[in-house]
């Protein structure tokens, strides 16, 4: 089968290929992207599953518990500021 | 099944992981400096390893218990793991999955012991093989007749 000229090469956008015509640089800015895509590492994809497993973990978490993992510390240490302004006053009303 | 569990997982993936859920939360992704090495020891040291599934569990286990991260340390390890038996359990309907999935996360996390989770992966252990494997998989021809090395030697009279 032969090859016309104007069709756009998708093979030549591969990385270290060449482009010939401007139909070819015009198609290849397109496969680049899917080539990266494409082309992506095992490393890569298992990142990205795993992330996303990840999230789904802390949604699932917070929606069970109604609270962000921080949110015991955060409240901790915001009833013992009040503790301590309280103490403060108390202190300051009867010298 | 031996298999090298870990070979797309190298320590740097799970550092990203426990930024990414961390940054998620607002939270400074931070880790405590020995428990990180060491943590990072054991994990590398099994990238490179046949492991059995049981094994490679064992391995973010024990990751997760030496604690190197601060926040999400067992959201990280657990996803890790889910991850990593997410190409099998693709396998299963959708609910047996998810309860080996589940089982999974809960014995990283330390919420089951291992008679739990060895009881739920015996269960699923004849449905649980890859697509292509299960369309390939033919049963194995019967020996016609016993070795004549297994065969009892009847005593003479």
């Amino acid at each position: 089968m032969q090859e016309t000229g104007d069709s756009p090469r998708f093979g030549a956008a591969l990385p270290g290929a060449e482009c010939e015509d401007a139909a070819a640089l015009t198609a290849g800015r397109f496969c680049h992207n899917v080539a990266l895509v494409t082309h992506r590492s095992d490393d890569e994809k298992f990142l990205r599953a795993a992330i996303k497993t990840g999230l789904r973990l802390q949604a699932r978490e917070v929606s069970r518990t109604g609270k962000s993992p921080r949110g015991d510390g955060v409240a901790t240490l915001q009833r013992i500021k009040a503790s301590l302004r309280n103490r403060k006053k108390t202190s300051k009303s009867n010298p | 099944m031996q298999k090298q569990w870990l070979h797309a997982v190298p320590w740097d993936s799970v550092l990203a992981v426990n930024k990414a859920l961390c940054q998620a939360q607002k939270l400074d992704p931070s880790t405590k400096a020995r428990s990180l090495e060491e943590a990072r020891q054991h994990w590398e040291s099994a990238i490179h390893r046949s492991l059995s599934l049981k094994e490679v569990l064992d391995v973010c286990r024990e990751c997760h218990e030496i604690a190197p991260f601060t926040f999400n340390n067992g959201n990280t390890f657990a996803a890790v793991g889910r991850t990593i038996i997410e190409e099998w359990t693709k396998s299963l309907p959708p609910v047996e999955g998810q309860i080996v999935q589940t089982t999974v996360s809960h014995y990283i996390a330390g919420l089951i012991g291992r008679r739990e989770l060895l009881q739920v992966l015996k269960h699923f252990q004849d449905s649980w093989k890859p697509s292509t494997l299960r369309e390939e998989a033919k049963p194995a021809p019967r020996p016609k007749a016993a070795s004549p090395i297994l065969t009892e030697v009847q005593p003479q009279a």
